[in-house]
């Protein structure tokens, strides 16, 4: 295209008052319509709606408009809804530039002079740079039918089932030896009271049975490269120490092991106890044992009796004490992280009594309420007597002033459902919910609360930003709070409402695949309405609790949700790929190799033949390290060429 | 006043549109250039920044470890490192360059960089003339290949071959120091024609054995000649066609 061919379209969004509260756009649209190249500069009240995508069309048809400036919100809003009208009107979507007025500039700036003059600087820059913008062709490569799920608790098993149950093979990775996460935990599920191991334990064993998902259960990701359609995931299988194609389940060997019921069992909160040989829970899938190697004393020491029990035990002959990690490789084109979330350790907010014997959190009286749990489902205090006054606190951890400032979302409602669940056990019981703001936002939520109330528990509104004290008083306890009043209660047993907190791997996984964390250190979405499930890498999706606090059904929704999206590229086989790349000039490249070291992706490699560099297109991400790096200039970086930013750096300020 | 942010495409520059989006404020006089990533960042970008009369620049990119081209912005941190030593001894202000972390999640550490960015340069004030000379034969430098190829192999010696980082950080600023002289010398006699050792270290107020020195090497490459001994003292001139 040569220079005189170049025409330019202007157009300056007022996102309703978002920006022109802020930005004369009337004005900036006039002073657009003298910069070089510009044939047409509107601005019109929403560009992104029909009427406004419109306009851009018509001026492309009746007046050749060949480039297109979009001053309006961030390029990551909608970058790909001008550069879609652009493809569709028959111009090239990278003939494309948006002036960002509204986050860069009305958003940030309240003095309406200032920010024109900005929103003039900033529209200047994008015209000088869209006058040198250079047609790109957009390129696709085959995806590998596969996805990697990530965490195998609802989420995980809900989205692995969706891929697969769409027709493609599945890899569920789970961290610890059996899938179920948190809720194969729970009791009863609120508001309905169904309980919860028999509407799990059903979908577990679907998920272990489905030809299409391969469980890598006691496992972990390492490390993961490449990109939507191609990624390369190194996952650690760790020893279980038990031969899982020969195990049973039966349980001899947890029973002979020597410290059969000594080992605190983290399934049961540490409630119920376990050997070194165990399944967390009987329910477990799968049913395969493994022996733990921090407390295993033939692992620790070498040696256990003459011969370890467990070995003599097994029927089969499964127990190896000679198993190693693994280290398994495998390609997928989409993942799901499920990673969930963990409890805040209430420990370390001394106030609420936490180590104080009968003060216990949440889920701690989930297990005890089990029927499967450590005491068979008898909620009992640690005398073997069962309590008489329980005082359950909401909001520990949760809507800090600074800190945690948000909202666990699934506390209100347990809690209501202990409360239930205690009244109906325990004859007599006296029940007090220490609560500040009751959210029943979700559907029977509501209902289930005023049921719950009208059952004779006593709901007390507590100030919850002032001091609260749990503290021993003789045998018993005492709360200690303000509310309307001060409040003062005995009680024989405390239950913490604790909140829910990124999950202790969160930060790892984050870091391997490259997920920003929003402030709560959940991970973010890539827009938290109109992408919820998406995240700022493509081809790698959020399902449950790892993206915010979350209850079973919404859990479960998302985790369809992003079996959905995750499905997508699958089903397509091909996925556009970064059209950015560097070129090398072979008439100035000199062959001394200095960009070879500095790509991170191997994508230069030198021609030996030629004395000269060559770049794979394929393998190149577009970062632009080699072009700033190259010592003769020989490396251009497409649509992000020297003179492309320098003509832009001139005109912005 | 004049600022420029260079953002990368991954955590920079949403950092930046969280800023926006929580609505906090900043200077308005923050102009933002968009990257795919910090490491795209060449110094001759920062520079002609300067030469234009911006009175700051900042680079911003993901942290260290989170790069989403893995190391780009270990790159774009060498060199802004490079440059801050090399102003010093310039005459530039070195606060006017300084590069920063923030995530995509960290809206207000963009708003918070950038107004103490727009504190610093009100204290250290517009850029001058002699700052905007400073940068327009550092800017040349940079437009070179020697000054490019030492930086460029940074990543190969330290990382790869295991030299000693103190040692190669020396060798680095040793030669863009040079480069830089070797620049202001060959000014100096495109300005007069033909000067001496003397003469040309009274005009740049550099020790004349070092010039002297430079202008043997300059020499030795055919940038620059002798024409012999004028008025007690040997002279240089430029080339022709240089």
């Amino acid at each position: 295209m040569s220079r005189d061919e170049i025409k330019i379209g202007v157009y300056v969004c007022h996102c309703g008052i978002n920006i022109e509260a802020t930005v004369d756009t009337a004005r900036v649209a006039e002073f657009a319509s003298h910069l070089p190249g510009v044939v047409v500069a509107r601005d019109y009240k929403y560009m992104c709606s029909d009427p406004g995508q419109e306009l851009i069309r018509e001026d492309m048809r009746e007046l050749g408009v060949n480039r297109v400036v979009v001053a309006s919100c961030s390029p990551r809003m909608h970058e790909p809804t001008y550069r879609a009208v652009l493809a569709e009107t028959g111009g090239n979507e990278y003939c494309f530039e948006m002036a960002n007025i509204r986050e860069q500039c009305s958003w940030v700036h309240k003095n309406r002079e200032e920010g024109t003059k900005k929103a003039m600087d900033l529209v200047e820059g994008a015209v000088a740079r869209a006058y040198l913008l250079e047609p790109l062709e957009p390129r696709e490569v085959d995806v590998i039918p596969a996805c990697l799920v990530i965490g195998g608790g609802v989420s995980g098993i809900y989205a692995a089932l969706g891929v697969a149950e769409k027709g493609f093979k599945t890899y569920l990775v789970e961290k610890t030896p059996s899938i179920g996460g948190h809720m194969a935990q729970l009791d009863k599920t609120f508001p309905t009271l169904d309980c919860s191991a028999c509407i799990l334990t059903p979908k577990m064993v679907d998920a272990a049975r489905h030809p299409n998902i391969e469980l890598m259960t006691y496992s972990e990701v390492m490390d993961v490269s490449g990109y939507v359609g191609n990624f390369n995931v190194t996952i650690r299988k760790k020893p279980r120490y038990i031969d899982i194609d020969l195990c049973t389940g039966c349980g001899l060997c947890g029973e002979a092991c020597i410290l059969s019921g000594k080992i605190p069992n983290e399934f049961d909160m540490k409630k119920g106890k376990r050997g070194a040989a165990y399944v967390p829970f009987p329910q477990a899938v799968p049913l395969k044992y493994t022996i733990d190697p921090e407390n295993c004393i033939f692992l620790k020491k070498g040696k256990c009796g003459k011969s370890p029990a467990c070995q003599e035990a097994c029927p089969r002959d499964a127990i190896d004490f000679t198993q190693r990690e693994e280290i398994v490789e495998i390609e997928v084109g989409s993942i799901i992280i499920a990673t969930g979330y963990d409890l805040f350790d209430p420990s370390t907010e001394p106030q609420y009594g936490y180590g104080l014997p009968n003060v216990i959190t949440g889920l701690e009286f989930e297990r005890l309420i089990n029927a499967s749990g450590p005491t068979g489902g008898k909620v009992l205090l640690e005398n073997g007597e069962y309590p008489k006054k329980v005082v359950l606190i909401q909001c520990v951890g949760s809507r800090e002033i600074g800190g945690r400032t948000y909202c666990s979302r699934f506390c209100c409602m347990y809690t209501a459902k202990h409360a239930h669940l205690i009244e109906e056990k325990i004859e007599g019981a006296e029940v007090t919910v220490l609560y500040t703001d009751v959210r029943a936002f979700g559907k029977g939520f509501e209902e289930f609360y005023n049921r719950v109330r009208s059952e004779g528990i006593n709901y007390i509104w507590r100030d919850l930003y002032a001091p609260i004290e749990v503290t021993q008083n003789g045998d018993g306890l005492k709360v200690k709070a303000e509310g309307v009043g001060p409040i003062e209660l005995d009680a024989d047993m405390v239950v913490l409402a604790t909140a829910a907190v990124p999950s202790r791997d969160a930060k790892e996984i984050g870091s391997v695949l490259k997920i920003p964390e929003s402030p709560d250190g959940f991970f973010m979405e890539s827009h938290p309405k109109l992408k919820p499930i998406d995240t700022a890498s493509d081809g790698i999706f959020l399902a449950g609790c790892c993206q915010s606090p979350k209850d079973i059904p919404d859990s479960v929704a998302q985790a369809c949700g992003a079996a959905s999206r995750a499905a997508i590229s699958l089903f397509r086989g091909k996925v556009p790929i970064e059209v950015i790349s560097s070129q090398i000039n072979e008439e100035i490249c000199s062959g001394c190799r200095m960009c070879e070291e500095i790509c991170a992706y191997g994508a230069l490699s030198f021609d030996e033949e030629k004395g000269l560099m060559t770049v794979n297109e394929v393998l190149c991400k577009g970062c632009g390290s080699c072009a700033s790096t190259c010592p003769s200039g020989a490396i251009t970086m497409k649509h992000y060429k020297d003179a492309q930013i320098f003509a832009q750096i001139e005109a912005v300020v | 006043m004049k600022i420029l942010v260079f953002c990368c495409d991954w955590c920079s520059y949403p950092g930046a549109d969280l800023a926006g989006i929580l609505r906090l404020e900043y200077p308005s006089e923050v102009r933002i250039i968009k990257v795919m990533c910090s490491g795209r960042v060449d110094l001759m970008l920062v520079l002609d920044a300067l030469r234009q009369g911006i009175d700051g620049v900042m680079v911003t990119g993901c942290h260290p470890g989170e790069c989403h081209y893995v190391h780009g912005n270990m790159e774009a941190e060498r060199r802004i490192e490079l440059l801050r030593s090399i102003f010093e001894r310039s005459g530039i202000n070195p606060r006017r360059v300084r590069i920063e972390w923030i995530s995509a999640s960290e809206g207000e550490k963009f708003a918070e960089v950038t107004r103490a960015f727009k504190q610093e340069i009100d204290e250290i004030g517009p850029i001058n003339q002699g700052e905007i000379d400073a940068a327009e034969i550092i800017h040349d430098v940079f437009s070179s290949e020697r000054a490019r190829l030492v930086l460029g192999a940074s990543r190969r010696a330290i990382e790869l071959e295991g030299v000693d980082p103190l040692w190669y950080k020396g060798v680095l600023e040793r030669t863009v120091r040079e480069e830089v002289l070797r620049e202001r010398i060959l000014r100096e006699l495109r300005k007069t024609g033909a000067l001496s050792a003397h003469e040309l270290a009274e005009r740049i107020g550099e020790p004349a054995k070092e010039i002297f020195w430079n202008l043997i090497a300059m020499k030795r490459r055919q940038i620059i000649l002798d024409i012999g001994i004028v008025d007690d003292s040997l002279k240089f001139a430029i080339q022709e066609g240089v």
